[in-house]
């Protein structure tokens, strides 16, 4: 090949690297400053009597610069953030609809949490999420959250209200999930993995408004979906329960009484959970083995609490609480044949050929299923003091 | 043409600081003798207290009736200077007249005898400019090319090391000395570098690039071929490790070659603190190496192309900082580089006094004023910053050209193609590493060696008693350095 040949590849490859792409010259290349990064997402059934229609609210984190120019910056901007909202037919469309007003172009990239109204989580999710699984620039590891009695929009409103941004707020509430164990994050992946799987019923966590003066969103425990509609919540003791079959409670408190009625707190240190199904006489059962940990981290009276009899007492009542709260989601699980544990996969996992017996009729097996709860625990330390001040001059 | 009197006034005669001298010697002062010497390059106290005196004054000479007695006494040492010779052509006597010697001619014999009595100003031997280091000697080479052997002789006491001296240049005569040690340095390697020299047809040596250029095998290359340094040990620590150094008269820096990339990213100071706090260093040039290469070119691409990369509040901020920059990112990246090019450029060519007034103003116009008047972001100064200081980081002044030049093709690349771009920059960038190789040895070894690679002086540097081999690439003869 002589050198013309070469020089005419090397303008044909110079022109392909410059006209390839779907943008004009280079290959989608956009400046940083004609993006508007959206951090959390919400999506609502629109209130319109068009039975179809999806709401979609977007919020942009943006720090305020120095210099006092912000004012004049994207629609609906108040404090740190920005709402975006728009309505359309189907998901994708709304979302489009939100480029006839942006200045900008909005980037899709830094999505974090994507909101759920109730409504729409009612009524077959599934067909919501579907585009947030399928586009390209949306992430599968974004959080996904049902906003209890509620829709998404009201929420990030109520947050640009009060100049806060919903994405720095729900960052701070997932850093303290596990200190009291009664939420948990999710991902979209997982979550569609969930939906996916027909034995399993799929949980989502949840948020509501509250009316405090300071803080307007709360974590709140789960949302429970029985096939893809959403069935029910479950709080605060219920969700505990839960996360102890799950094996996700980190910390939280056990609230018992000893044996003069004193209440004393303990802090759950170390927890581990193991399912085991097992298989008897042809006859599933499961065995559940909790495993945990604690601290005294308070006494509320004066007595001396430290003896070996006393401590052993406590021992035993930690242990029933935990199995009360155990006990009690697994009751409502079966009563409503919700498998949100994940048994079925246990089953699955330990017990293949088993489960390819079994695996078309879970829905019957489940809620006569015999699962027994086992707790065992220990207290640790009691932070070295020995009596509680005035232990010596209670009346007896 | 014979050699006397008057064919070399002929050559000669015309130059200003030619001096032609005739003395009469001899019985009743008969024989003509005549002095040839260069104003300036010549010792005259000692022409005239050890070759002219003895010549008119001692009794043999005074009894001498001919020319050719006097010759003999000569040979036979009867003047007490020690450094002479005897020629007996024209040519041989103009070269070695101009290198500052004293001819004696004997026109009836045509024969002239030659004395070393140069005395010509030359530089003291001064504290290192450029390869400063804390502990460790402080001299350094000078122009003058027989003081730089002898500070290379006083370190290396050894009959093996072998100082040849050629000459190069069809005009200048410039003397080059090659360097080598004959137990340890790979005989192939000599015998190439030395056939290189002699097959030199240049006019003159006015730069050490001119010898550089005939020396190496990758022409096109940014990338030094060759260690220049103006340290005697840095250069006698590199003969003993097995290469092959050369030293020009008239230039007070050496060139070591073969050269390495490992090479050129050792310090001389490395050697001398802890091998702990030298290897964190060394470790640290070698990444600070891949920042300064990539750093600009990775900014453009994460933030026109890949807006996912960035962490989200990163990305916030930085999309803060470029608000109302009314250039693209690649532009302004690209002309701030430039800019700290100029600067540079700059400040090598000013006077010391005046180079630290220009680095303010370079300061303070190209970063707070560029930034405030929103001709470019504030992210982009620092990162230009971060990456300029990452550069100085790099011991080696040519190899740090290199790379600016490098990093200006790789952000160029990532301004066309992102990630994608930055990758391919990268990769010709190994490629043209890869292909380089001077005297069987490839640049980028240790890395590339298939057989045992000895990491012991790269990215670590390792303690004395564990250095035992020398470089396995340089093929040396002798292969352990402690036994």
């Amino acid at each position: 090949m002589n050198y013309k040949v070469y020089k005419i590849l090397i303008v044909i490859l110079i022109f392909m690297l410059i006209t390839a792409g779907c943008s004009n010259i280079s290959f989608g290349k956009v400046e940083i400053d004609e993006l508007l990064i959206l951090n959390a997402v919400g999506v609502d059934r629109s209130n319109d009597n068009n039975e179809s229609a999806v709401a979609i609210s977007a919020a942009s984190k943006s720090i305020n610069a120095t210099s006092e120019e912000t004012s004049n910056a994207s629609a609906g901007q108040k404090g740190n953030s920005a709402l975006l909202v728009s309505t359309g037919e189907t998901v994708f469309e709304a979302i489009r609809k939100l480029s006839t007003f942006s200045e900008d172009r909005l980037f899709w990239g830094h999505v974090d949490y994507i909101l759920i109204g109730e409504d729409a989580a009612k009524d077959n999710l599934p067909q919501y999420l579907d585009f947030f699984m399928r586009d390209h620039e949306l992430r599968l590891n974004s959080k996904v959250l049902i906003v209890k009695d509620n829709t998404a929009k009201a929420v990030f409103q109520q947050t640009i209200e009060e100049e806060n941004f919903i994405g720095d707020i729900l960052e701070n509430l997932f850093k303290s999930k596990g200190r009291m164990s009664i939420s948990d994050e999710l991902l979209l992946v997982e979550i569609m993995g969930m939906f996916d799987n027909t034995c399993i019923s799929t949980y989502i966590p949840c948020i509501e408004l509250i009316n405090e003066p300071n803080n307007k969103i709360k974590l709140s425990g789960f949302a429970l979906f029985k096939d893809t509609d959403l069935f029910g919540y479950i709080t605060d003791g219920m969700a505990r329960g839960f996360n102890w079959v799950r094996g996700k409670v980190d910390s939280g408190v056990i609230a018992v009484k000893d044996r003069n009625g004193q209440k004393i707190s303990l802090e759950i240190i170390e927890s581990k959970t193991k399912i085991k199904p097992v298989i008897s006489d042809g006859r599933l059962d499961i065995k559940i083995k909790i495993l945990f940990s604690t601290n005294i981290t308070g006494v509320m009276g004066t007595k001396n609490i430290f003896e070996k009899d006393e401590l052993d007492f406590l021992k035993t009542q930690q242990e029933e609480a935990v199995k009360n709260e155990v006990k009690k989601i697994i009751e409502f699980a079966q009563k409503n044949n919700m498998d949100i544990f994940g048994i079925c996969n246990e089953v699955h996992h330990k017990k293949p050929v088993y489960w390819k017996s079994i695996k078309d009729n879970w829905s019957e097996i489940f809620p006569n299923l015999n699962i027994t709860v086992e707790v065992d625990s220990n207290i640790n330390r009691t932070y070295d003091i020995k009596q509680p001040v005035r232990s010596g001059y209670g009346v007896d | 043409m014979d050699l006397n009197t008057k064919n070399l006034e002929s050559l000669l005669s015309n130059n200003l600081d030619i001096c032609f001298k005739n003395i009469y010697v001899g019985l009743d002062r008969t024989i003509k003798v005549t002095i040839v010497y260069i104003e300036g390059l010549t010792e005259k106290e000692h022409l005239s207290s050890f070759v002219i005196r003895p010549l008119l004054e001692s009794p043999d000479f005074r009894d001498a009736e001919k020319e050719e007695e006097i010759i003999a006494l000569i040979e036979s040492g009867g003047l007490y200077y020690p450094l002479s010779n005897k020629l007996k052509d024209i040519d041989s006597a103009v070269s070695s007249l101009f290198k500052g010697n004293v001819l004696l001619v004997f026109d009836e014999e045509s024969v002239s005898f030659s004395f070393e009595v140069q005395g010509f100003e030359k530089r003291a031997i001064t504290e290192p400019s450029s390869e400063n280091v804390i502990k460790g000697p402080k001299d350094t080479f000078v122009e003058d090319l027989m003081t730089n052997i002898s500070t290379v002789r006083r370190r290396i006491a050894s009959p093996d090391l072998i100082i040849e001296k050629t000459t190069v240049g069809q005009q200048t005569k410039t003397t080059v000395a090659l360097i080598y040690h004959k137990g340890i340095a790979n005989e192939d390697i000599v015998d190439d570098i030395r056939r290189r020299i002699d097959s030199i047809r240049i006019d003159g040596v006015f730069s050490t690039a001119y010898l550089e250029e005939y020396l190496i095998s990758k022409k096109y290359s940014p990338f030094p071929q060759i260690i220049f340094t103006e340290r005697p040990d840095k250069f006698s620590s590199n003969i003993i490790e097995g290469r092959v150094g050369i030293i020009i008269d008239g230039f007070p820096t050496a060139l070591i070659l073969p050269a390495t990339l490992v090479a050129l990213m050792q310090a001389p100071e490395d050697y001398s603190t802890n091998f702990l706090v030298s290897s964190q260093i060394r470790f640290l040039r070698y990444l600070l190496i891949i920042v300064t290469l990539f750093l600009p070119g990775f900014y453009i691409a994460v933030t026109s192309f890949h807006h996912e990369m960035l962490p989200t509040v990163l990305i916030l901020s930085v999309k803060i900082a470029k608000e109302g920059v009314p250039f693209p990112t690649f532009l302004e990246t690209i002309a701030l580089l430039i800019a700290f090019e100029i600067l540079v450029e700059a400040g090598i060519r000013l006077p010391k006094s005046i180079g630290q007034a220009l680095s303010i103003v370079g300061a303070v116009v190209v970063g707070q004023a560029a930034a405030q008047a929103k001709l470019s972001s504030p992210a982009v100064v620092v990162l230009i910053s971060v990456t300029a200081i990452s550069n100085f980081v790099l011991p080696n002044q040519d190899l740090s050209n290199a790379i600016r030049l490098w990093r200006l093709i790789i952000a160029i690349a990532s301004s066309i193609a992102g990630l994608f771009g930055m990758c391919i920059g990268g990769l010709f960038l190994l490629c043209h590493l890869c292909s380089i190789e001077n005297y069987g040895v490839p640049y980028l070894s240790p890395f590339v060696s298939s057989t045992n690679p000895q990491f012991q002086d790269t990215f670590i540097r390792s303690p004395v008693r564990l250095m035992k081999k020398r470089p396995i690439d340089l093929k040396t003869l002798n292969k352990k350095r402690i036994d």
